[in-house]
């Protein structure tokens, strides 16, 4: 069974009118930091995203444990997004599943 | 004693445009730093030779304005980066009244020379490198191990590696040459940040240390721990050697002596209780204790 590695990140650009924020442009834009730090070994992190909110530019998802420290120094130096300056913040890792929702905003998240 | 809290970033470069230093710094405070440096570099080798004894480094910029607004969110301290090619810097910084007025002193070496002078006899508190030259200056194992035992930090700032990927490979460079030349003691991580996008949290930073060669407890050190123990050299640096005059406050009181009895038997008790080697111990109080007795008896007959 494989263990997981949970993270809670919350987003943070310059100017966020000029990104188009999507999961998958997230993903992207994590892997393809870790494949430069890290090579083809970073390159291959299979990284799955739980829960995802463009309104709050927030974001939980999960790595393989291993890949956990490779992970956090990536996402720490990510400088851009999209050629616009932002901040990518770890707020929470942990082993067992994440969650951001509160109390009635759950119509704002994307559960993938 | 000055008092300074978690966490630490010791290179915020000095920006003249208010705007962006407040938006920095009021990152920083979001972020969770307590204690900071606001830094301003003076480049030695391209000052051209002065007469002996004049004032060439420059007065600390004006902060007051930001140290009011950030009066309980963040210590700011002020830090001087003096770049330099030989040890000349050495009897102009002897005789700079300007430079007590800093907080920090980092020293930035250009040369192989002014490395060695950094690590053996600059009269600073931090060495720190220059991110467009920095890979062709390494330390070796010697001079290393010598500013460790003067109390020198070595230093290391991440912001030049979240804009250029040459500059993070020098610093993974020279970080490693840390890791094998010292077994990275003595460094700490700063941001050098010129805008709030180029700083990160604490806890961040702290896990950089995994691509910087250094362990899980140095790298948490290198946000904390380790800048209170610099930030404390260095206010002994500044302040010299100080005499300390410790007076009593309330009357002295002596400890009655039969109590003491008690306390020597109580503690003969518990030694009893103990391994070997206790009865002897015992035995060598009482032989004590008998020619205490005698002693005694004998400057009675004296009197008598």
């Amino acid at each position: 069974m494989i263990r997981h590695r949970y993270f809670d990140v919350q987003l943070k650009f310059r100017d966020l009118d000029s990104v188009v924020l999507t999961p998958v442009f997230f993903r992207g834009c994590v892997q393809n930091s870790l494949e430069r730090f890290f090579g083809q070994i970073g390159g291959d992190t299979t990284l799955e995203i739980i829960k995802f909110s463009a309104e709050q530019q927030r974001v939980v998802f999960r790595v393989p444990e291993e890949f956990y420290e490779r992970t956090r120094a990536s996402i720490t130096l990510i400088g851009q997004y999209q050629e616009v300056p932002c901040h990518f913040r770890v707020l929470k890792t942990s082993k067992t599943p994440l969650d951001f929702i509160k109390e009635g905003e759950n119509e704002n998240c994307e559960e993938i | 004693m000055e008092e300074t809290q978690a966490f630490y970033d010791f290179c915020i470069p000095h920006n003249k445009d208010d705007k962006i230093m407040r938006a920095t710094l009021a990152e920083l405070v979001d972020l969770g730093y307590k204690t900071i440096a606001i830094d301003q570099t003076f480049d030695h080798s391209k000052k051209e030779a002065a007469k002996r004894g004049t004032e060439i480094f420059p007065e600390p910029q004006s902060i007051q304005h930001l140290r009011k607004e950030f009066d309980s969110k963040l210590k700011i301290l002020q830090r001087i980066t003096i770049v330099y090619l030989d040890v000349n810097v050495a009897h102009a910084m002897s005789v700079s009244m300007n430079l007590r007025k800093f907080n920090l002193i980092a020293g930035q070496p250009k040369t192989d020379a002014a490395l060695t002078h950094c690590c053996t006899s600059f009269n600073g508190d931090i060495i720190t490198f220059d991110s467009l030259a920095g890979s062709r200056l390494l330390v070796n194992r010697k001079a290393y191990q010598i500013a460790i035992r003067r109390g020198i930090f070595f230093e290391l700032k991440y912001s030049p590696a979240i804009t250029d990927s040459n500059y993070r490979k020098d610093m993974i460079k020279v970080a490693q040459n840390y890791c094998t030349k010292g077994k990275s003691k003595n460094i700490i991580f700063s941001s050098g940040a010129a805008n709030e996008f180029q700083v990160r949290s604490p806890c961040d930073v702290a896990n950089l240390a995994f691509i910087f060669g250094l362990s899980e407890d140095q790298g948490k050190n290198a946000v904390n721990r380790f800048c209170r123990q610099l930030f404390l050299r260095a206010e002994s640096r500044r302040l010299g050697k100080t005499i300390m005059f410790v007076k009593g406050n309330g009357p002295i009181v002596f400890s009655d002596s039969s109590s003491d009895d008690n306390e020597s038997a109580a503690e003969d008790d518990e030694m009893d209780s103990m391994e070997t080697g206790d009865a002897e111990i015992e035995d060598l109080q009482n032989e004590e204790e008998s020619e205490n007795s005698q002693d005694r008896d004998r400057k009675r007959i004296k009197l008598a």
